[in-house]
């Protein structure tokens, strides 16, 4: 080479977290799958509503001014999830405790003869407002995490051997910021045409605001694969295939029989475990075989620790407790209405999922 | 010599395209090689690279016949990432191409993923920050970067993977002079040492006809020819300012560079910069900006520029990547509020600011929402209330036969065109353009120095942010020069643009003195005494 290169040989070695999140990929990702998992598994409206409140204060203390945009997001899944609940209500008119009474009327055979209106019951307004704390808590996690963590860097982070999974994920995420990015644009196309920009004006560009969208996320796709990446992961095995496929099977099969055949459980659940660990020791064997070199390690911290197991925890104490039957973490409030239980165990786990903000403020310190 | 590559009758037609964009195509490629795509906006340029790599047809679908074959490799039979390592292409839309938050991991990305040693890619990356002087950007959020920084970035990152053959599709249409020669200085040191092929597909020819060994004519109706002689290569629209000049002198052969021309005009004489009066007062005032700061988060873009414009003319913003030129722009837009200072204008007349103002942004994809042209057109119409007609713009910009397109299907150069059509419909007094000349072919970069000459002489202000530095000479009665965020320089075209060796023409750097066009040096020197 003719190019006299400047080697800076002892630079420091930097942190690769961004300000505005001092925990690493892993961290968030073990987060919100536990998140998921626990707000998935538990029925009482108690433990959800605390969940979607650890989940809104995260996300509090993760956003900046510059996801403003998400707030939106965040308050139109809030507004979906609302819009659920006039539906419960006028559809599920079982329960003892009546509250009111509205015309009803009955479809047609043939449209399943549901029933619309009649006995508004108390049982049916905090079966619909669990469901609302559900899907609350679900945006709100979702939300977080897409402030949260560098898409870039969670690409990087998947195995080898999922390499072309990992893409899809990573599009499908970036949609979202790509699609708020595209929405300052248009606003601004919008004002230089002389139009305002508001709730309004959306639905006449929502088309093509998704599909600049789509577009720019295809041409990511499309820079990933130009690039190289995932080429070194390698063919997969026919048996390695066919032990992912079977493992998946095997997985699918027993969380089937674990939530349908109670009597099953431990079977079951010791089933769904072996399928999951195949499926990961096939991409960890694929990860063996792969080259590719990452010149900036990420360092996984004391921090990281403290949040992933945290929420590692959480999902366990709450596994165990629907396993068992314990802490009252299901709840029917059908036929009669009960007060739902409120006990140490679960109300820890729910708050395990705060120590994203504990170890942020820390950081910040 | 060693083929590299071999294109065997190729035609490629998109899905639901009305006809082929490539149609029989034979070509073979030698190792080592630089190969220069020329043609007008839509001609398949961008299409026969993504070929060469492969992302057509895995990524775009369409009909594809014939066969393209890279290093051996038949481009059907393997997805594009299993040729990174052989081929690296270049994105005409560095946005695109950009996935990494930081300017360091964006670089090394490729390398990352042919796993090289962590050792190499260290080396490279330093090596490339040096030769294409973007040290100082290395820890950088690569959303913060201007459009000329990204697309030096995204250069960057195919440049440390050391392809066998480097695929370049416009990358000189964001850069500033400087950049673009130290771009071309790192290419031609990796061709050099490496041997590496090279093939660039380009409007702005200047810089690179000289390097190219050969020249492959494409056209709209998809059809290729070769370039084999100087003379079809001066006869070329946009052809450089030195092989017009030849070609209409007589010199033989028709020089392709400054130095081959030298030879027929002798030494350029230095320290002689045009003695040309401070700008008339021509029209009456219409925008003055007073002291002006601008700050985005923590940085400071634009720093005490104050400057004047009247009617009538038509202005130039010029400077390195990142001097702030956009953002100049999109505060005379009303699109970005001071720090302090004050942007005001003599803008009068019901209706709201952008009747009179029209603003078109550096990427035309952004300003582009409608289903068809004509929509696109009326909804402006509509939205600024001006007075205008959709027959006059299609006529005035040339998009007969594009009114029903969707302005996604259209290549860059046409939706830039369809942009400009639809933000200057009507009379806008305040006509804003950053980086008019992205991805358009001679013909169109004519069309709009004469529609825009015509609007200032209507008494409209034009405002033009670009690098393209014959544009400026050819449209611009102003330059206003900028660096990191001042004001360094302002005042009439030929005084400006004269006796520098960055921010000047072909025609003034071969003959000096206040030539600016290719026009102005014939003229000079039928003139000048032998």
């Amino acid at each position: 080479m003719t190019m006299q290169a400047a080697i800076v040989s002892a630079q420091p070695a930097r942190s690769r977290h961004d300000a505005a999140s001092a925990l690493s990929e892993l961290a968030w990702a073990a987060w919100l799958a536990a998140g998921l998992i626990v707000v998935l598994l538990i029925s009482n409206p108690l433990y959800i509503g605390l969940i979607m409140c650890c989940a809104l204060v995260v996300y509090v203390s993760q956003r900046t001014p510059e996801h403003r945009l998400v707030d939106l997001l965040l308050l139109g899944g809030m507004c979906v999830a609302l819009m659920t609940v006039p539906l419960n209500l006028l559809t599920g008119t079982t329960g003892a405790t009546a509250l009111l009474e509205l015309p009803s009327v009955t479809l047609p055979g043939w449209l399943a003869s549901v029933t619309f209106g009649g006995t508004v019951t108390a049982e049916s307004l905090v079966y619909a407002l669990t469901h609302v704390a559900a899907i609350g808590a679900i945006v709100a996690l979702v939300c977080t995490f897409n402030v949260s963590v560098d898409h870039f860097k969670l690409l990087k982070r998947t195995p080898p051997g999922l390499a072309q999974l990992g893409v899809i994920v990573t599009i499908s995420l970036l949609l979202v910021p790509e699609t708020l990015r595209r929405v300052v644009t248009l606003r601004e196309s919008r004002i230089v045409r002389g139009y305002p920009f508001g709730l309004r004006s959306l639905p006449g560009v929502l088309l093509p605001l998704l599909a600049e969208a789509l577009e720019r996320s295809v041409q990511r796709a499309e820079s990933l694969d130009a690039r190289g990446f995932g080429s070194l992961a390698g063919r997969s095995r026919p048996a390695e295939t066919l032990a992912a496929l079977t493992s998946l099977a095997a997985a699918g099969l027993f969380s089937f029989l674990y939530f349908y055949y109670p009597s099953w459980h431990f079977a079951s659940a010791v089933g769904l475990m072996l399928g999951v660990f195949g499926v990961l020791g096939v991409g960890w064997r694929q990860a063996r075989r792969a080259r590719t070199t990452r010149l900036f390690r990420e360092r996984i911290s004391t921090m990281d620790w403290i949040v992933g197991g945290g929420s590692i925890g959480a999902a366990a104490l709450i596994v165990t407790c629907r396993a068992l039957g314990a802490g009252g973490v299901t709840f029917l409030p059908f036929p009669s209405l009960t007060i739902p239980s409120f006990q140490v165990v679960p109300v820890t786990a729910c708050l395990l999922l705060l120590s994203p903000i504990l170890v942020t403020r820390r950081a910040r310190r | 010599m060693t083929s590299i590559a071999a294109v065997r009758g190729l035609s490629f037609a998109y899905a639901n395209a009305p006809s082929a964009v490539i149609r029989d195509l034979e070509m073979d490629v030698n190792e080592g090689e630089m190969l220069l795509l020329v043609g007008a906006s839509g001609s398949g340029k961008s299409t026969l690279l993504r070929c060469l790599n492969g992302l057509v047809p895995h990524f775009h679908g369409g009909t594809f016949r014939g066969s393209v074959t890279v290093a051996g490799i038949d481009t059907l039979s393997r997805q594009p990432r299993d040729l990174a390592s052989f081929v690296g292409l270049v994105f005409q839309d560095p946005e695109a191409q950009t996935v990494a938050a930081t300017v360091e991991d964006e670089i090394v990305f490729g390398l990352e993923n042919l796993g090289a040693d962590r050792g190499l890619i260290r080396r490279r990356l330093e090596e490339m920050l040096d030769a294409l002087n973007i040290v100082h950007l290395r820890r950088r959020k690569t959303e913060t970067l201007s459009g000329g920084e990204l697309q030096r970035v995204a250069i960057a990152g195919i440049l440390t993977m050391h392809p066998r053959m480097l695929l370049l599709d416009e990358p000189t249409s964001q850069l500033d002079p400087q950049s673009a020669e130290d771009m071309l200085r790192t290419v031609n040191d990796l061709r050099a040492d490496l041997g590496i092929t090279v093939i660039v597909a380009e409007h702005r020819l200047d810089r690179l006809v000289p390097h190219a060994d050969r020249v492959l004519a494409m056209s709209e109706d998809g059809d290729a020819a070769w370039l084999t002689t100087r003379s079809t290569i001066a006869a070329l629209p946009g052809a450089p300012a030195v092989c017009a000049i030849g070609a209409r002198l007589g010199w033989s052969p028709v020089p392709l560079s400054i130095i081959e021309a030298r030879r027929f005009v002798g030494r350029r004489p230095t320290g002689e910069a045009a003695r040309v009066p401070a700008i008339a007062a021509a029209g009456e005032p219409l925008i003055e900006v007073a002291d002006l700061k601008v700050r985005i988060e923590d940085a400071v873009i634009l720093r005490g520029v104050s400057i004047k414009l009247r009617r009538g003319e038509v202005c130039a913003l010029m400077g390195r990547n990142g001097a702030g030129k956009t953002t100049l722009l999109r505060a005379l837009a009303g699109l970005i509020r001071p720090s302090t200072g004050s942007v005001r204008s003599e803008l009068a007349g019901g209706g709201g600011p952008y009747r009179r103002i029209a603003y078109v942004a550096q990427d035309p994809s952004s300003m582009l929402y409608k289903d068809s042209v004509a929509d696109e057109i009326r909804d402006v119409l509509r939205g600024t209330g001006r007075d205008g007609s959709l027959a006059e713009t299609l006529d005035e910009w040339r998009l007969h036969g594009l009114e029903t397109r969707n302005p996604r299907d259209l290549s860059v150069g046409e939706r830039q065109r369809v942009a400009l059509a639809a933000m200057l419909v009507g009379a806008p007094e305040l006509i804003l353009l950053d980086e008019p000349t992205r991805g358009m072919d001679a013909g169109a970069k004519d069309l709009l120095v004469a529609n825009l000459r015509r609007r200032a002489g209507g008494g409209a202000v034009v405002v033009i942010a670009s690098h393209d530095v014959e544009l400026a000479a050819r449209c611009s009665d102003r330059v206003v020069l900028l660096s990191d965020g001042e004001v360094i320089e302002d005042g009439p075209t030929r005084r400006v643009l004269t006796d520098s060796l960055v921010f000047t023409t072909q025609a003034n750097k071969l003959v000096g003195g206040d030539v600016l066009t290719a026009e102005d040096a014939i003229l000079h020197l039928t003139n000048v005494p032998s």
